[in-house]
């Protein structure tokens, strides 16, 4: 799924980069030094470090942190020798001992922002959002004016479904990068999770104008028209995204709800079926194709499409009660009723009506 | 002009039929086979005689002699519209249409009335347009000054069939269901009465096995009688049996009404011509004579159909008594009586008010368990044709709602009669003659579909730009269309705990907010079966008492509920012995609270009561609550409800020392926390909880 981007290790990435231009003396140590510095650290620790670098340059992530181990034994409130191993055990995936070791450059640099914020991202990836919101807001006690604390902070409050304060860290850190179209997007969807769908269109589109190619923003725009009824509007945008991203079973699936909604059954079973097509497994594309069938009363396809949906995903409470709807017009009353109750079982409330409205206790009673 | 284009267009209407030269019944036009000309003639003359009687010619009697002539001489204008006419007047009334059009099309000046008999053909068979056409061109040959009633009557007729072509742009989704040959003949089945959930009904039909074997001989038909059908075994329909006397007699027998848990029926009986109302009580199995119902109900003017409410306190009826005293009977209206507890009588006889009751005649009258929606037919209204059933709510402040018509295809332009909705308010039935029936009419389940279920689509979006998973939406689930009814139905048997014997108890049901009691029933001492309707908007409280035995409590909160709900239960009652134990549903606590709400005054009189009875009783209260919350809590809050009932036993002038309180917390459930995990619905996993909050009562010593 090309909309799924690989950000952790893109985060790592940045941060070793970020990292190695803030410690130009290190750096400098490592390309030309081999005796003690100015800063009064141990030479065979300097060098330990500098070897470490080298290794990490080259990939050899064991080796690099085998040297850096061996600076801090010799140095051990060797800063940037914790520093660097954090990020070698990110990079060998060790991301309890990566953040042992940002804890303890913290505890020689307290106000070390961007480890807070490492901090934060690690807490966040163990989804723990309460704690990586914790860290995100000390790193902006010691760093206020960078955007990607304020942006970070806000997905966790999303996450936790504090939306108010999520659209107030988006806007902060959109205060502080103009044209950040991610946290545009994001805003747009804490206000759509609010409720507030005009803002959400409102910032879906500076999310497009501030990078035309973010295709979510323009997927995410569809879907607020949709809430809102303008149907008209939500294709448009779903259009946008498919020229973009013409392999997206979502934006194919979504669209086909825009489309089933204005009316345009025809139409709506095309894009369920494409995006079946895209993906085989797709339960939810087979369940919006059992509502096509059951709106065009064809109760015998709409049972077929249905089944599968369950098929693919068994938790999918929709499929069930679409099925029992389409059992229930088929004369099939106890077939009806077992699925009514089933997908009352996951969480469908409405099923949970039609069970007790249609006798459903007698019909099964009856069995 | 326009009389001119109409006259056009009817001509081409017809005749779009090819015309045919008519060939009258004369000898002089069968001078070949003068035999067979006499033997149609006689067939022919046999069938006008039958039609002289006034008012009531036989046209059922009629109409296969005129088909036998009909085989012989096909082209006569006289002998096709009497077969049209036989037809309309029969069951069988869609076929009436082809013959009034050929008797137009072999001689359209046979009756000056012919395009009336065209239009009521278009009219039942629902071609509204043309039915509206031969209605206008009837009417431009009535002179206005001496025929204005029949102008009226054709006006009525044409916006019968305005009305119609509207309900039928837009038909009611049912499904019309024949109720199979364990109830339905080849004879006429019709005019249903049932339980208020449907598991006992009561139907009239002219069979051979009519009381007496007898026939009317004015029709040519078996004497009406009463029989009946449930489906207590198995869930199907038994084969119909005749109720036999007092039900039937030798003449017409048919039951009008029974109330809601079928311990009462009413009963028509012709009275010579007065028509009146007669009552039934069913005791031990065995249903009494019919007795007539007061002055007040059978006026010197003719009733029929007639309905109990299900709480049993109003009956309404239809009467054609005039609005003044010793006028001319009126057309056919409802009314509603009263019962006067005090004088245990029907009283205060109320006229329906003119929103539901029309000019025109209204008949065949139920009320549903809810006790507020009225199902009756009517000519009136915007009937599509002949009485269609309608449907009227009555609100709190007692008023009626303007009648809608139930629509087609439960209305067709032809009679719509005896329409009934069982409590869960999808059921329904109703006589009905179609094609594919067993013969004559027949009795047809209706299953109303209300609305179309919405589906629910399923939608995903990827909400936050680096988060890379997709977020499912929320899934919006259609509206609920309430179509079903906001009542509850509590039925069962009621027996002996030990023996399992069926007991005759009393059910008295209680307004727990009011305190009052609304009702009182009882089971029947044959087999232990009652019956008890709950309309929506109460919390209600019902205790089940019968002599030498503990009481039975049960609980029923509807003032919450949307759904129709049905509750089957068995009701042992225990004698009251040491060790017995009982819970007492209708004492109510508030959430984490132990003072007792008002709510509760009856059943603790009720206890109060039984303990004054049985001086001898020594008791303990008990407390219980479900496994939600700590073990602690759980206990102390259950045995300072136990106490606050005891508390108020003895500010009853209870002796203390024959009470005792415990709390048992969550260590009792009547549910297992095992059994309630197993449970897939909210709605039942609340009630199991429900179930194990509880204040239960045990005898120690008697």
């Amino acid at each position: 799924m090309k909309l799924i981007r690989p950000i952790i290790c893109i985060c790592i990435f940045l941060q070793i980069s970020v990292s190695f231009g803030q410690q130009d003396s290190v750096k400098m140590v490592v390309a030309k030094n081999v005796e003690i510095d100015s800063s009064g650290i141990d030479p065979e620790a300097q060098k330990a470090y500098n070897d470490g670098i080298s290794a990490y340059e080259m990939k050899q992530f064991e080796k690099a942190k085998e040297s850096f181990t061996r600076a801090i034994q010799l140095a051990p409130d060797f800063e940037k020798a914790y520093n660097n191993r954090a990020y070698t055990n990110l990079a060998l995936k060790s991301t309890s001992e990566a953040e042992s070791d940002f804890k303890e450059v913290l505890r020689l640099n307290p106000t070390a922002d961007k480890i807070y914020f490492e901090l934060g991202l690690l807490a966040a990836n163990k989804d723990e959002p309460e704690k990586a919101i914790q860290f995100f807001s000390d790193a902006i006690i010691y760093n206020a004016e960078n955007e990607n604390y304020h942006y970070q902070k806000g997905i966790q409050n999303f996450k936790l479904q504090n939306y108010e304060q999520a659209i107030l860290d988006f806007s902060e850190a959109i205060n502080r990068k103009k044209n950040f179209a991610d946290a545009y997007n994001d805003r747009g969807s804490a206000y759509r999770k609010s409720d507030n769908l005009d803002e959400a269109i409102a910032d879906y589109k500076k999310a497009i104008l501030a990078n035309p190619q973010l295709i979510i923003a323009h997927n995410n725009l569809g879907s607020a028209y949709r809430l809102k009824g303008d149907y008209k509007n939500a294709i448009l945008a779903y259009n946008k995204a498919i020229a973009l991203d013409n392999s997206n079973y979502l934006i194919y699936n979504n669209r086909g709800y825009s489309r089933f909604e204005s009316g345009d059954l025809d139409g709506a079973q095309k894009d369920f079926e494409e995006a079946v097509r895209l993906n085989k497994d797709y339960a939810s594309a087979y369940n919006n194709i059992a509502s096509v069938f059951l709106k065009k009363e064809d109760f015998q396809k709409a049972v077929e499409f249905a089944s599968l949906a369950i098929a693919k995903d068994e938790t999918l409470g929709s499929a069930y009660y679409n099925r029992g709807v389409a059992y229930e017009m088929l004369r099939l009353s106890d077939k009806a009723c077992e699925d009514w109750l089933k997908a009352a079982s996951l969480g469908i409330i409405i099923a949970d009506k039609y069970f007790t409205s249609s006798a459903c206790e007698q019909i099964i009673s009856k069995q | 002009m326009k009389r001119i284009l109409l006259t056009i267009h009817i001509c081409w209407l017809c005749f779009g039929l090819s015309a045919q030269k008519e060939v009258t019944f004369d000898k002089s036009n069968f001078k070949d086979n003068k035999k067979e000309f006499k033997e149609a003639l006689d067939f022919l003359e046999q069938g006008d005689a039958l039609l002289l009687p006034n008012p009531f010619p036989r046209y059922r009697q009629a109409l296969p002699l005129y088909l036998k002539a009909q085989d012989f001489n096909p082209l006569s204008a006289h002998l096709n519209f009497r077969i049209g006419l036989c037809y309309l007047n029969t069951t069988d009334k869609f076929s009436a249409l082809d013959f009034f059009l050929k008797s137009y099309d072999l001689n359209p000046n046979y009756t000056p009335d012919i395009f009336f008999y065209i239009g009521r053909g278009y009219h039942l068979r629902s071609d509204w347009q043309n039915a509206i056409k031969f209605y206008e061109a009837h009417k431009q040959r009535l002179d206005k000054s001496s025929r204005m009633g029949e102008i009226l009557a054709v006006n009525k007729y044409i916006f019968e069939c305005k009305s119609g072509e509207k309900l039928m742009a837009e038909p009611v989704r049912v499904w019309i269901d024949n109720m199979e040959g364990n109830i339905n003949s080849e004879y006429p089945e019709y005019g249903m009465i049932m339980t208020a959930d449907a598991s006992e009904i009561y139907f009239t039909s002219r069979r051979p096995s009519t009381t007496g074997g007898g026939k009317d001989e004015m029709i040519d038909e078996y004497f009406e009688d009463v029989y009946t059908s449930n489906r207590y075994q198995t869930g199907n329909w038994s084969p119909s049996v005749n109720v036999g006397d007092p039900i039937n007699t030798k003449g017409h027998d048919a039951a009008v009404a029974l109330s809601a848990d079928g311990s009462k029926m009413i009963v028509y009986i012709d009275d010579k011509g007065d028509g009146n109302l007669y009552e039934s009580i069913r005791e031990q199995g065995l249903w009494s004579k019919p007795k007539r119902l007061n002055d007040e109900i059978c006026s010197p003017y003719h009733e029929a159909s007639a309905w109990y409410s299900a709480d049993g306190k109003r009956l309404f009826f239809v009467s054609e008594r005039p609005l003044e005293k010793r006028g001319e009977p009126k057309d056919r209206d409802i009314y509603v009586a009263y019962w006067d507890d005090e004088k245990e009588d029907w009283k205060k006889i109320t006229r329906l008010p003119d929103n539901v009751n029309t000019k025109y005649n209204e008949d065949g009258i139920f009320l549903h368990p809810d006790g507020k929606t009225l199902y009756f037919s009517s000519k009136g209204h915007n009937s599509m044709g002949e009485y269609d059933v309608f449907k009227t709510v009555q609100s709190d402040d007692g008023s009626w709602s303007d009648p809608v018509n139930m629509g087609y295809p439960i209305n067709t332009p032809d009679d719509d009669v005896f329409f009934l909705v069982a409590a869960n308010g999808r059921d329904a039935y109703m006589t009905s003659f179609r094609e594919g029936g067993f013969g004559d009419k027949d009795l047809y389940k209706i299953t109303l579909l209300g609305p179309p279920k919405e589906p629910i689509l399923n939608s995903e979006d990827i909400l936050l730009a680096n988060s890379g998973v997709a977020s499912t939406a929320i899934v919006i689930e259609p509206k609920v269309e309430i179509t079903g009814s906001q009542l509850a139905i509590l039925k069962g048997i009621i027996r002996d705990e030990k023996t399992k014997n069926p007991l005759r108890a009393d059910i008295e049901l209680v307004d727990n907010e009011s305190g009052e009691v609304i009702a009182e029933f009882y089971s029947d001492s044959k087999n232990g079966r009652f019956l008890v309707s709950l309309p929506g908007g109460k919390n209600y409280g019902i205790a089940v008492k019968a002599e030498g035995y503990l009481f039975h409590s049960e609980n029923f909160d509807v003032t919450q509920d949307k759904d129709y709900k049905e509750v089957e239960k068995i009701i042992d009652l225990k004698k009251v012995d040491i060790g017995q134990k009982i819970v007492l549903r209708n004492i109510f606590f508030d959430l984490n609270k132990y003072t007792l709400r008002d709510e509760s005054q009856n059943e603790l009189n009720r206890l109060t009561k039984l303990l004054n009875d049985n001086p001898g009783l020594k008791i303990e209260i008990s407390g219980h609550t479900d496994s939600r919350g700590s073990d602690v809590y759980n206990k102390e809050l259950s045995k300072n409800r136990a106490k606050a009932v005891v508390e108020y036993l003895i500010g009853k002038g209870i002796d203390k020392n024959r009470l005792v309180y415990a709390g048992y917390g969550e260590e009792q459930p009547l549910r297992t926390d095992e059994e309630i995990k197993a449970l897939k619905r909210t709605s039942e996993i609340e009630a199991a909880h429900q179930e194990n909050r509880r204040t239960e009562f045990k005898i120690l010593a008697n």
